[in-house]
């Protein structure tokens, strides 16, 4: 279960106006980085992937021929280890060179604009890896909530 | 009538569509699609002053359409892109 964010041509724009040094607003599609990005309903903004990227930040990357937005669970500078919020087993090993873009903002629902990187943002990430194995069940139960129904079959075609 | 100042008109996807690039920050959650017709008025009026008579005339250069429909359509697009801020 990945998040893939559309397709090449749209991320090849996009990369060409963060190189430009314009931030990018885009709509991400998805499960996998559950609880924290919901695809189909938040965006996130994109800034270039300058500089170090640390453990916690969330970035697009590109590997297998696949554009992905995880978030960053170790690395030692030049090693990453990635691994969506949402998923309990599969993590990614890119390059350094893959990683294209990090999120800076989150806008829930669109609106609502989120820092990811807060004390209390991150709290939240830590607490909820801690869960383990258990954030299976309870995104399947997420999944399975009456008003989350229409999202998760529109969703459904984006893995 | 002009076209407002920092959307560029780009292909995605084989879609034209226009994103707003004046200000820092490039939203793609919210592209504006012209399909070929509103894609080529659009490449034509932008950074100049046109009034609706100016696309008609390059309506009837380009296509084969009569006057009237290409007015009626001139009219519906630019009432369109007023209203979602792309034109003033």
């Amino acid at each position: 279960m990945k998040m893939v964010v559309q397709n090449d041509e749209f991320f090849a724009q996009v990369l060409e106006r963060l190189e430009d040094g314009h931030t990018a607003t885009i709509p991400v599609k998805g499960f996998s980085m559950l609880p924290f990005i919901r695809g189909g309903k938040d965006l996130v903004v994109l800034e270039k992937a300058t500089g170090d990227i640390k453990k916690d930040d969330i970035v697009l990357f590109n590997i297998h021929g696949k554009y992905i937005m995880h978030r960053v669970l170790r690395t030692d500078g030049k090693r990453f280890d990635i691994q969506g919020d949402g998923v309990w087993q599969g993590h990614e090993y890119p390059a350094r060179e893959q990683i294209l873009a990090k999120a800076t903002k989150i806008l829930r629902a669109g609106k609502k604009e989120v820092d990811p990187y807060t004390k209390g943002q991150l709290r939240l990430v830590h607490a909820w890896q801690h869960l383990g194995k258990l954030r299976r069940y309870i995104l399947f139960i997420y999944r399975h909530l009456p008003w989350n129904r229409y999202w998760v079959k529109e969703n459904y075609n984006a893995i | 009538m002009k076209i407002k100042e920092g959307f560029k008109l780009r292909t995605i996807c084989g879609e034209n569509v226009v994103t707003a690039e004046g200000t820092a920050n490039v939203n793609y959650s919210s592209l504006i699609s012209l399909n070929a017709t509103a894609a080529f008025l659009f490449g034509k009026l932008q950074g100049t002053e046109f009034t609706e008579e100016t696309a008609v005339n390059l309506l009837l250069e380009e296509y084969e359409v009569d006057r009237e429909t290409a007015a009626k359509d001139v009219k519906a697009l630019f009432a369109k892109w007023v209203e979602i801020g792309l034109a003033e």
